[in-house]
């Protein structure tokens, strides 16, 4: 059974199945600053041409919340809810993502680690999936 | 870059609303036909007198705006779509004035509607579902900004639930609130529920219905407040995007009516409540009144100018002079306006 990505240009899938997703990012050749998803214009300093970069899989809990009544909890999956957070990555995208673990899991500061998660198989037997970030265990720590 | 217009001599002519609420079996143009009508009966006008109009809706499809005009008329007029997101209304608004302004138009008219009940998918839903941004609903994006309020400066979930219930109550003072209470709704009661449960710059979120940098408010506020000529200490009510209750707490600072972080004492004083300093959403706001995102900003004009006029009945803040009017729209619009009363 193949993964494929919920939606193509955002990340990439490892071919060793044990190994964590890439995110695919953007850096500006002539500011530096780096962006996800990938763009083609820099925010900063307007410069027309960026690089592709694949960003860290791990950055820092900026703050977090837990949907106890998700939409995509409903449809997708026999969830009761899942945790949303934003993930301040080294390279300095701040990056929005479902969560794993309960409410009672996440500490703003706290080092996360991404990974993926299955949303449901396609009409060609293939498994959907997005990416998603968890805790790193014992790493609670300042903002 | 100057992006503050102070617009000397453009005067709101006249207003008309109807009552927010789930209007299943009207037709869009309907609705915008009847409040269109009440807003030139209000001006003692007709179509004939309007030069040109803005109109203001985010419901999915092509020239419904041309097509609710035609219920009110057809005079060769020009008319411009408007979308924005939340602050959809809010922007028609400010181009009606400045199309005035600009002295293009003599009279000029700013409509807004919407029927949420017409939308399809929307909000992670319908074909929307393959997207990357699809599993997070926007709620989720403002309780990422309250729980951060949280953590720096050690709000307590009292507070939000304070300025709830303060919104509910305004609403029931207000007869074109959807939402009409029929007791004085308490923190107590908000927090019983069952539903308890922009220029770049780094930490800005690209992917999702994001909230945006709060520094668009800041920003827009101190160009409108140096445009006008005047401060925070002039205004005498506020209207804000309280879509979510954490958002007015933060609006009460980045607007400048206290220092960032004093927000949580200007509510435990009552400052923004009915008699306080700076009574906020004196209509009830986003949360009593319904936010369709085309109605909304018009909606806040509306209920500045009644109180401006002194014809808020029952919820008349007393001597009002100044009024201002902020939304923000999909994470990347902010507008604010100030309108003073007319002697």
């Amino acid at each position: 059974m193949a993964r494929v990505p919920i939606e193509e240009g955002f990340f990439r899938i490892s071919d060793d199945p044990g190994g964590p997703p890439r995110l695919l990012g953007s850096r500006c050749p002539t500011c530096g600053e780096v962006f996800f998803p990938r763009r083609l214009v820099c925010a900063q300093c307007l410069h027309e041409g960026t690089d592709d970069v694949e960003l860290s899989t791990r950055g820092r809990l900026w703050t977090w919340t837990y949907s106890h009544v998700p939409m995509f909890g409903k449809v997708d999956a026999s969830v009761p809810g899942y945790g949303v957070g934003q993930i301040d990555l080294p390279e300095g995208p701040r990056v929005q993502s479902i969560l794993l673990g309960g409410p009672g899991d996440f500490e703003i500061g706290m080092e996360m680690e991404i990974d993926l998660e299955v949303l449901r198989e396609n009409a060609e037997g293939d498994e959907v999936v997005i990416y998603r970030f968890r805790p790193v265990a014992d790493t609670a720590g300042s903002a | 870059m100057r992006r503050g217009l102070r617009f000397e001599g453009v005067a709101v002519a006249g207003i008309g609303m109807i009552r927010f609420g789930m209007m299943k079996d009207r037709p869009a143009a309907h609705l915008a036909r009847d409040a269109g009508l009440l807003a030139l009966h209000d001006a003692g006008m007709t179509l004939a007198d309007i030069d040109e109009a803005f109109v203001a809706y985010i419901t999915p499809g092509s020239m419904l705006g041309v097509k609710a005009m035609k219920e009110l008329g057809l005079t060769g007029l020009p008319v411009n779509h408007t979308e924005n997101a939340s602050a959809t209304g809010l922007v028609a608004f400010r181009d009606a004035a400045w199309a005035v302004a600009s002295g293009r138009a003599d009279v000029a008219m700013a409509i807004g509607f919407d029927k949420f009940t017409d939308m399809v998918g929307g909000g992670g839903g319908g074909s929307a579902r393959d997207r990357i941004d699809a599993p997070i609903l926007p709620a989720a994006y403002f309780a990422l900004w309250a729980q951060r309020r949280m953590h720096e400066r050690g709000t307590a979930v009292e507070t939000f639930a304070r300025i709830a219930a303060k919104n509910w109550n305004c609403g029931a003072a207000c007869p074109t609130a959807h939402r009409q209470t029929d007791h004085v709704v308490t923190a107590e009661e908000v927090l019983a529920s069952a539903l308890q449960s922009e220029s770049y710059s780094r930490g800005h979120t690209f992917v999702g219905p994001v909230v945006g940098p709060s520094t668009m408010t800041s920003d827009t506020a101190r160009e409108c407040y140096e445009a006008a000529g005047i401060g925070p200490e002039d205004v005498s009510v506020a209207y804000c995007h309280d879509a979510f209750v954490n958002e007015e707490l933060e609006y009460y600072e980045l607007l400048g009516f206290c220092p960032a972080g004093d927000g949580d004492k200007l509510v435990a004083d009552g400052e923004t409540g009915p008699g306080g300093r700076i009574p906020f959403n004196t209509d009830g706001g986003l949360i009593a009144r319904g936010h369709p995102g085309g109605p909304t900003g018009l909606a806040q004009i509306h209920e500045a100018v009644q109180q401006l006029r002194g014809d808020a009945t029952g919820r008349q803040v007393e001597g009002a002079r100044v009024a201002l009017a902020h939304l923000v729209g999909g994470g990347s619009v902010c507008t604010v306006n100030l309108l003073d009363a007319v002697d």
